[in-house]
């Protein structure tokens, strides 16, 4: 009894002491956990969000999402623009005190093809190079086999890890002993779905990071994460439910950061056949019809949807990459609302009666997923046509939408490399095995146009022909009504006064981007 | 002893019977990849995909591959985590297994007093109140009182913290978050918000078993032998009662652990059923199959203690198939 007793009182202590760490100490609530600590495993955004605090690139995107030395103070290309030397970083060291040099980094590249089973491989970031190639400690070499314009784009999200990693399974990077990065926080212990604790890096070789020691802990649900965020346990939370912006706007010890994400919402159309699943085989397949995808695309009031279901988070769209992200087109106009218009579109390619169809959207995948749906088929059945509305769990859905057992659906695409490149090819291009394009192309939108345009950027060289043809393949999309585009998704966050937050243009909820007051 | 042995065979047999459901039912939901694999993946990585995971096989060779490394020991990689399915659950058992057992010594040591009290005084005002109290538990919505007790003891009032497992301390080898202060108060309120419905349930049934058990002959004659109060109520009434109530507070521990999905996920609680959850959203095949035998397993168990309780509080009932 006086142990257990004893053994209580020691712990109350370290409670407190816990408490008064201060301001040198950070939690944040974050509301998705990586899949791994694995810096190689998935490109997915809640991945590189941590990723990225614990290990550094050879080339890193400043605020204004420009590239900006990283593990590599200079890089230049041959001039026949198959050979790239990089000058790497001297005086760099791991989290456990080896040296940095060109060895590690050509250690990550043989590493990475090595990770099994994973869901969004860095791989193809990795396609263009065919060797890398440690000249002395601080040269590195790398050869393409055809010029690659994208190699400093793909190699800003490749992590550099130790070549002492060795043989780790992605499990050896959970348990943290393989965790050995040279970025601005190192890690000190990982407990899956619960927390990661991070600890101040001193020998950073940037700017030394504001917090001595930083406590993420993982809040997927919506309602404690705000909780948390109002009862002072977390500094810092992302993913803030639209519904609450307003009420935490009113505290005034809380700040919301609110901006349009580059992840488009969008209503995808099958274009493939003559007839289409959920439409009577009588009516053919309306979507074929350029004038009917435009009226489709008239009839959807995108103010309405951002104001009213989305409390004014996130922005109508007209097109995948919004400001900012590189292949944006300021020349294709914003989206109108007008009803009338698709209404005589509609009349003029012989569908004036209507037609009916079930359209399809996952439930609970997006913000207000299902809420946007339904204001998408009542909008267009005031266009005269006969709606119903089917929310389908996201387990079955995407499947579904592969097989094609869909005719109008509702999908989203996330930019996570600052260009539109991979959107415009995954998304738009003709579907091709060979070619790797249009694997998320479950419509089959196809324009020998588009193709060409896109061909194009990812042949040029130069950053203004690439960004010239990335403009013109989405203008060729947008006049095409390739997609019905909705919105982009708003990214709110919100963090306690003492503190700023500033986005960066990947919209991840970055430690590195906190900063005392 | 033959009567144990012929249960884990049953055990054995069930686990089976469970894996190969699950199986088939998740493979009729769809192909998992289709939710993993990053929009941003080409059609090649996408074929590389299914064929380190095995999809391309048909069913009967995944589901023959699996039993023959489940033989090993062996249940397969997370398809989410990469990493092994039964060493994930484990992992995270340890906090819901504390969290369950907060909630059912909640349920026990306030609800048989409750229970009883209002069985041996029906009609007071105290009996009434812990009545409705009663129904009121286990009819409000789970979730809603998770986030009411968030709103009013974490937010407004500020004495216990919204969500997470506090510190873990150890006390005789066991690592819990119930040995510490810190761990307490993170413990609280997830554990009485799990805890309220079965409580419910633990008073209705005391209260319905004493006022039967009340009535009866042999407390009667206790009462005109003179004995006292306390000790007809603590001896004689209570082992009476008490067998409904083992039945359910077994059955119900088998619930906490397997399914206190709701809670933890309010509350951030780091254990299984929040995985459980996550893993059948994304057709985690290995995770839902291992974490479906484990709960078999733990049911089983928990079957057996509740059979060997019973002949401990009542000898006259005899283990089917146990010497007489």
């Amino acid at each position: 009894m006086t142990k257990l007793s004893k053994f209580f009182g020691a712990t109350a202590v370290i409670a407190l002491m816990a408490g008064t760490a201060g301001a040198q100490s950070l939690t944040a609530g974050l509301a998705a956990a990586p899949s791994s600590m694995d810096p190689h495993f998935a490109t997915t955004g809640q991945n590189q969000q941590v990723a990225a605090v614990l290990y550094d690139r050879l080339i890193h995107i400043d605020e204004e999402g420009n590239f900006a030395p990283g593990l590599a103070t200079a890089w230049e290309v041959s001039e026949d623009l198959l050979t790239w030397t990089f000058t790497l970083r001297e005086g760099v060291t791991f989290h456990d005190g080896s040296p940095f040099t060109a060895a590690d980094a050509v250690f990550t590249f043989d590493r990475i093809p090595q990770v099994p089973n994973s869901p969004a491989p860095f791989t193809q970031r990795l396609a263009a190079i065919e060797s890398a190639e440690a000249v002395d400690d601080y040269t590195l070499v790398i050869t393409t086999s055809a010029p690659a314009p994208g190699l400093p784009t793909d190699l800003s999200t490749i992590y550099i890890v130790s070549q002492d990693v060795g043989d780790a399974a992605s499990a050896d990077f959970d348990r943290g002993t393989a965790a050995i990065g040279t970025g601005p926080y190192r890690q000190v212990s990982y407990s899956p779905g619960e927390n990661l604790v991070l600890e101040r890096n001193p020998d950073y070789w940037g700017d030394a990071p504001d917090f001595e020691n930083v406590n993420i802990r993982f809040l997927e649900n919506s309602a404690s994460r705000v909780a948390s965020l109002q009862a002072g346990e977390v500094d810092f939370i992302d993913a803030v439910p639209p519904n609450d912006l307003d009420r935490l706007r009113e505290i005034a010890e809380i700040e919301v950061i609110a901006e349009p994400s580059a992840r488009m919402v969008y209503m995808g159309v099958d274009q493939l056949e003559d007839t289409t699943v959920m439409i009577d085989p009588s009516v053919g397949n309306p979507f074929q019809d350029q004038r009917v995808r435009e009226a489709l695309s008239l009839a959807i009031n995108r103010e309405a949807i951002i104001d009213r279901i989305q409390f004014q988070s996130g922005a109508p769209a007209n097109q995948f990459a919004p400001e900012g992200i590189f292949g944006h087109n300021p020349d294709i106009p914003q989206p109108e609302y007008d009803p009338e218009r698709a209404r005589a579109l509609l009349e003029e390619a012989g569908y004036g009666d209507g037609w009916s169809m079930t359209i399809h959207g996952p439930a609970g995948r997006y913000v207000n997923d299902t809420d946007v749906l339904l204001a998408v088929g009542q909008m267009w059945s005031q266009i005269g046509l006969d709606i119903n509305v089917e929310n389908v769990p996201a387990n079955v859905y995407f499947g579904a939408a592969t097989d094609r057992e869909f005719s109008a659906f509702m999908v989203a695409f996330g930019i996570t490399t600052g260009e539109s490149s991979l959107a415009l090819r995954n998304v738009l291009g003709t579907a091709d095995e060979d070619r790797g394009w249009g694997s998320n192309n479950r419509f089959s939108y196809s324009s020998e146009a588009f193709d060409a345009a896109l061909s194009q950027a990812f042949e040029a060289f130069e950053d203004e022909d690439r960004e010239a043809a990335l403009r013109e393949a989405a203008a060729i999309a947008a006049e095409d009504v390739a997609v019905i585009p909705l919105y982009w998704e708003g990214n709110n966050w919100a963090v306690r006064g003492e503190l700023d937050f500033i986005p960066s243009p990947d919209g991840r909820s970055l430690i590195t981007n906190l900063s005392t007051r | 002893m033959v009567y144990v042995i012929r249960r884990l065979l049953q055990a054995v047999f069930l686990a089976l019977v469970m894996s190969f459901l699950v199986f088939t039912g998740i493979f009729a939901v769809g192909n998992p990849v289709d939710i993993l694999i990053s929009p941003e993946a080409t059609q090649a990585e996408r074929v590389l995909l299914i064929a380190q995971l095995g999809l391309d096989r048909p069913f009967h060779e995944q589901y023959l591959i699996f039993l023959g490394n489940v033989l090993q020991g062996d249940f397969g990689n997370s398809f989410v985590y990469n990493r092994p399915a039964l060493g994930l659950i484990l992992e995270r058992m340890p906090a819901t297994l504390e969290l369950a057992f907060a909630a059912i010594m909640i349920a026990v040591v306030l609800g048989i007093p409750l229970g009883v009290y209002a069985g041996l005084r029906p009609g007071t005002l105290g009996s009434q109140t812990v009545m409705a109290g009663s129904i009121l538990g286990f009819s409000v919505p789970n979730f809603w009182q998770a986030i009411m007790l968030i709103m009013v003891f974490s937010v407004m009032l500020g004495w216990f913290p919204v969500s997470g497992r506090g510190e873990v301390g150890e006390f005789l080898g066991i690592r819990s978050s119930l040995f510490t202060l810190n761990g307490l108060q993170h413990i609280a309120l997830p554990a009485i918000n799990l805890a309220i419905g079965h409580l419910a349930l633990v008073i209705r049934l005391a209260r319905s078993g004493t006022r039967e058990v009340q009535s009866q002959d042999f407390i009667r004659f206790a009462r005109a032998k003179g004995l006292t109060e306390p000790r007809i109520v603590i001896v004689h009434l209570l082992r009476n009662i008490l067998i409904p109530i083992v039945t359910l507070v077994g059955m119900s521990f088998g619930g906490l652990i397997a399914f206190a999905v709701v809670t933890e996920s309010i509350f951030a609680w780091p254990g299984m059923g929040k995985l459980i959850i996550d893993s059948i959203r994304q057709l985690d095949r290995p995770v839902v199959v291992a974490y479906l035998i484990v709960i078999v397993v733990i049911f089983i168990i928990l079957n057996l203690l509740v059979d060997l309780l019973y002949s401990l509080i009542d000898p006259r009932i005899r283990l089917d198939g146990a010497k007489q």
